[in-house]
């Protein structure tokens, strides 16, 4: 297996040169492959959160080098980060963070609302996604509609809209009983056996100890303290 | 191209999704230029009526200047003038107003010249008799007489005359003779007790126009005591007259339109927690900065040039088919015989165009400065809730 | 798409109508008015009354004849009234033709 994700000697420091200045994460290297499922734990304030957001090209690090298949993206311009961050990222957040007052067909295909391809295109994957998480007859439903679970559903189809190579998941049962926690570690699992690489961070040790985790890597003040492979 | 109609599309979603604040606010706005159209398209009307039916006053107009006020100017006056080079015919004017204290309406008598054909917009006759007259409109919606009923006056000595009405000028020429009553020369000279020595103002015609300015200077020069006013002076006052006006009116409404920015300004900027949230969710499904502006750029062009649009045509309903009716009260004011006439629609496009400009330019400015914050920062802020 | 399609037709339509309204007036509009439906006959009938204003504002000299009013009429007009408002507000009298200039004269100049 190739190394997908590479990030080498990554610090990030917020508000810096004022007296909040915190540092989040320092002097991190590690690699990431593909394909494989990590689980990313640690307390608040670790720098979770943080890794996840520079993995996913939603920020720049202060210093260090992040590299994705071989390419060096931590200076792309913004632009450059947005497009990767479409096409290669898929984000399932703690929150959700679904538009509550649009339908779900479109939140499904807000992802590809500003490529170039055919609207109808568009429709057609978003309406294959939500046959595939049994939400077909539910895509003129406002997101308020929804239940918990649904919601859940929602997102991660949406995370799926531009096929994308990482999945990258923030707390993702956070707000999620035991059930439908199972239920998303099975769609997890299903979409890393289609070949995706899987990023969890997570405190909740139900998914944590579960089997589909291949790698652990603790994260304690920025630094990383395991990294084990069970 | 297809990006920009996806996210047009996505725009009016977002729009619908909250349409009751939506079209209250198109509704303000679109009133909002609804009130500046209709003054524009209003006073436009007005100045192209006035400066195109006023094209055939006399070339000159002199009267007399006694204590600093308009006074009677001797008829003998018009000898000198007419030795004047270039003056082609001198005639004298004889007119007043009457004030009726019933109605409190003012009226101009005028005595009519000395030809004897009809005029287009007269319906009956000019008066040829001494007991007869011609009247506007507006006396006869006040007073109510018709061709054939008399008009009972009074006179300078107190004694009442009587008038019998033998012309009614027509709606069409509402503006220019609302308030009129015409009498034959002689008539109102008696009337008024104007010696026939003396005139209320001269009428000088030229033969060459361009001479007009020098002879109104030569006419100062030999005659210290007059004012000539020339038509240009009087075509020139009605310019004036109504881009005073429309900047009056103009001044008032750009309040109410800077009211309307302000509270732009302020939905704008106060992005609410909840777009602030959608604007930092499509950052971090991949959209870019660019994307995010077009969705607010949209916003701005969908509201400001619907709002544009029916209040333009709002405001010309207004003006063109309701003859102004919220506007009148302004011109107006205290007269009571108020012209009460149709607008011909009259536009200077180079105009609309201002107001295009002046509109949506700003709205669009204040959506999208506030917004751009929001848009550049690092999309990882909605990470953290 | 559906949504974006239906908001140009609106806006089209809209747009339509009133450039319809507008060429209509542009097209009745230019320097003549003499070619309007009533033009010729109101500047017939304005050359042979000698007209000089327009009955618009009937209330003070100043107001109904404008391009006539002396500098003074504007204090004695209308019986009753010391300020015709709005209109007073709006027109004011003309100060074309008046150019007298109060000059000092110091003791000892001529």
């Amino acid at each position: 297996m190739a190394g997908l994700l590479k990030i080498d000697q990554l610090t990030k420091i917020f508000n810096r040169h004022r007296p909040d200045e915190t540092t989040a994460l320092s002097d991190l290297s590690l690699t990431i492959l593909q394909e494989e499922c990590i689980a990313l734990t640690g307390p608040s304030g670790s720098g979770k959160t943080t890794l996840l957001s520079l993995l996913g090209c939603m920020s720049r690090p202060t210093s260090g080098n992040i590299l994705f298949q071989g390419r060096n993206i931590s200076r792309l311009p913004e632009r450059f980060l947005a497009q990767i961050r479409r096409d290669s990222f898929g984000f399932i957040f703690q929150q959700y963070n679904l538009l509550r007052s649009h339908t779900v067909l479109e939140n499904l295909m807000l992802p590809l609302y500003p490529t170039d391809r055919q609207w109808k295109e568009i429709r057609r994957r978003a309406l294959e996604l939500l046959e595939r998480f049994q939400l077909g007859n539910m895509h003129s439903k406002k997101i308020t509609q929804l239940s918990g679970g649904e919601q859940q559903r929602v997102a991660i189809a949406r995370a799926l809209m531009a096929d994308p190579e990482v999945i990258i998941a923030d707390e993702p049962t956070a707000h999620l009983d035991e059930q439908l926690s199972a239920e998303l570690l099975d769609i997890l699992a299903t979409l890393n056996g289609e070949g995706k690489t899987i990023i969890i961070a997570t405190h909740d040790p139900f998914i944590y100890a579960a089997d589909i985790i291949q790698r652990r890597i603790s994260l304690q003040h920025g630094h990383i303290t395991a990294d084990t492979m069970p | 191209m297809r990006r920009l109609l996806k996210i047009l599309d996505f725009t009016l979603s977002s729009l619908l999704k909250r349409k009751y604040k939506n079209f209250a606010l198109i509704a303000v706005y679109a009133f909002t230029i609804a009130v500046l159209g209709s003054v524009l398209f209003l006073t436009q009307a007005l100045k192209y009526e006035a400066t195109g039916s006023l094209e055939t006053a006399p070339d000159i107009v002199v009267q007399r200047i006694f204590a600093g006020r308009h006074d009677l100017i001797p008829v003998n006056y018009a000898e000198t003038i007419r030795r004047l080079p270039g003056v082609k015919s001198v005639s004298s004017r004889v007119w007043g107003y009457y004030y009726d204290s019933l109605i409190k309406a003012n009226l101009t008598f005028l005595a009519s010249g000395s030809d004897r054909q009809t005029l287009d917009l007269l319906e009956g006759r000019l008066p040829l008799a001494d007991d007869e007259c011609s009247i506007g409109m507006g006396i006869q919606s006040a007073f109510g007489p018709a061709i054939g009923d008399s008009l009972a006056l009074e006179d300078s000595a107190g004694a009442t005359k009587t008038f019998q009405v033998v012309g009614l000028f027509r709606a069409e020429s509402n503006l220019l003779t609302n308030d009129l009553v015409i009498f034959q020369e002689q008539t109102l000279r008696a009337f008024f007790n104007i010696d026939s020595s003396l005139a209320t103002d001269l009428i000088v015609e030229v033969y060459n126009p361009r001479e007009t300015k020098t002879l109104a200077k030569k006419i100062k020069y030999h005659l210290a005591d007059t004012r000539p006013i020339t038509r240009d002076e009087i075509l020139h006052t009605y310019e004036t007259l109504f881009n005073w006006r429309s900047g009056m009116m103009l001044a008032v409404a750009t309040g109410a339109l800077i009211a309307f920015c302000i509270l732009a300004w302020d939905k704008a900027t106060g992005l609410s927690a909840e777009e602030k949230r959608e604007i930092g969710i499509l950052k971090a499904l991949g959209w870019e900065t660019a994307d995010v502006l077009t969705v607010k750029l949209w916003e701005g062009l969908v509201i400001s040039l619907t709002s544009l649009l029916i209040g333009l045509i709002g405001a010309w309903v207004h003006v063109f088919v309701f003859g102004a009716p919220a506007l009148t009260p302004l011109l107006k004011g205290w007269s009571v015989l108020y012209p009460d006439f149709a607008y011909t629609a009259l536009i200077d496009i180079y105009q609309v165009f201002v107001l295009a400009m002046l509109t949506v330019g700003p709205y669009i400015a204040c959506t999208l400065i506030p917004a751009w914050k929001t848009a550049v920062t690092d999309p990882d802020l909605v990470m953290r809730g | 798409m559906f949504k974006s399609w239906l908001f140009f037709i609106f806006c089209s339509i809209l747009a339509l109508f009133l450039a319809a309204l507008l060429v209509q007036g542009a097209v009745t509009s230019g320097p003549v008015v003499a070619s309007l439906p009533d033009g010729k006959a109101k500047q017939q009938l304005v050359s042979r009354l000698r007209l000089t204003d327009l009955s618009l504002c009937s209330e003070a000299r100043y107001t109904r004849h404008p391009s006539q009013a002396d500098l003074f009429s504007a204090f004695q007009d209308y019986p009753g009234s010391f300020e015709h408002f709005p209109t007073g507000s709006i027109i004011l009298p003309q100060l074309e033709g008046f150019n007298n200039q109060l000059r000092i004269v110091r003791q000892g100049e001529n």
